[in-house]
């Protein structure tokens, strides 16, 4: 996916990257039509998300080459507050 | 702290635009993240009261709006790209374009408030409300705060304020409007897809 991806000019990646967020964001809203709430329906709503954050961060923000903590830092940021969202839902299960 | 703030690898490239702005985002993520870890855990203290708000928001409204920030940010990029080939007029037009597509959240997040507070909810209405609110007018106001420094840029941009040699502050309002884009892709399966 990256090597495919760094083979592209910068306007040819930025665009494929968009339509890959306009897809994914249909997908989750198709899910959240078809699927009744539940684990499966949180597990891939937060995969979607951690998955669109990274292409946000990575080629939109253009941190995949800058300082490591500063994009270990921002990539963080969508898986972290997904462990939270999981967590609650688990311990709302309890 | 500052110092895990500053590169010490020499092949990595520089941060995007000023330290200043990525300072002021990680700030902004903080504050967003304390409201998001609130709301999933308070919807686990609710889940009744949470699911039955759920079933009145706008579905459609979120979803149009997550696809017209994508856009914007889209074309954001390709306004940092044009500046980047010394394309200042080029840059200035794709940050019309991103402002554009900002004016269709603005009017669907106006739609969507008139619609959901004259069916009678409002932030009193229970805690579900409070944090819907909350929540989404905290981060329409932060639309707003971005539509006007891109609306700067873009005007500065036309003016030949920006080339190849000087662009860090086209790539710092990139960055704040890509991290107002980052936080509604955290929202929108929060409030409207997970139930």
């Amino acid at each position: 996916m990256t090597n495919f991806l760094s083979q592209l000019n910068p306007v040819q990646r930025a665009t494929l990257i968009w339509l890959m967020l306009v897809a994914a964001t249909i997908v989750a809203a198709l899910i959240s039509l078809f699927l009744k709430s539940g684990l499966v329906l949180l597990l891939a709503s937060v995969a979607i998300l951690i998955f669109k954050g990274q292409m946000i961060v990575d080629h939109f923000m253009e941190l995949r080459y800058v300082a490591k903590h500063w994009h270990r830092l921002m990539s963080a940021y969508c898986v972290v507050i997904g462990f939270f969202v999981i967590l609650a839902y688990l311990m709302s299960m309890r | 702290m500052f110092a895990l703030l500053i590169d010490k690898n020499p092949n990595a490239k520089p941060l995007p635009g000023d330290l200043a702005i990525w300072i002021f985002i990680l700030a902004e993520l903080g504050v967003f993240s304390l409201f998001f870890i609130a709301y999933a855990f308070v919807r686990m203290l609710n889940p009744d009261m949470f699911a039955e708000g759920y079933e009145h928001l706008n579905r459609v409204a979120g979803l149009i709006n997550t696809l017209a920030l994508i856009t914007s940010s889209y074309f954001v990029v390709r306004a940092v790209l044009a500046i980047k080939n010394n394309q200042s007029k080029q840059c200035s037009r794709w940050l019309n374009w991103a402002l554009l597509a900002a004016m269709v959240y603005v009017c669907v997040k106006i739609w969507e408030y008139s619609e959901t507070m004259g069916a009678g909810y409002t932030v009193h209405t229970n805690v579900f409300y409070m944090f819907y609110f909350l929540l989404t007018f905290f981060h329409f106001a932060h639309v707003l705060l971005g539509m006007v420094i891109l609306a700067v840029i873009a005007r500065k941009s036309k003016q030949g304020a920006y080339s190849i040699d000087d662009y860090s502050s086209v790539e710092s309002g990139a960055s704040y409007w890509h991290m107002v884009d980052l936080l509604w892709i955290i929202l929108f399966p929060l409030v409207y897809v997970i139930h």
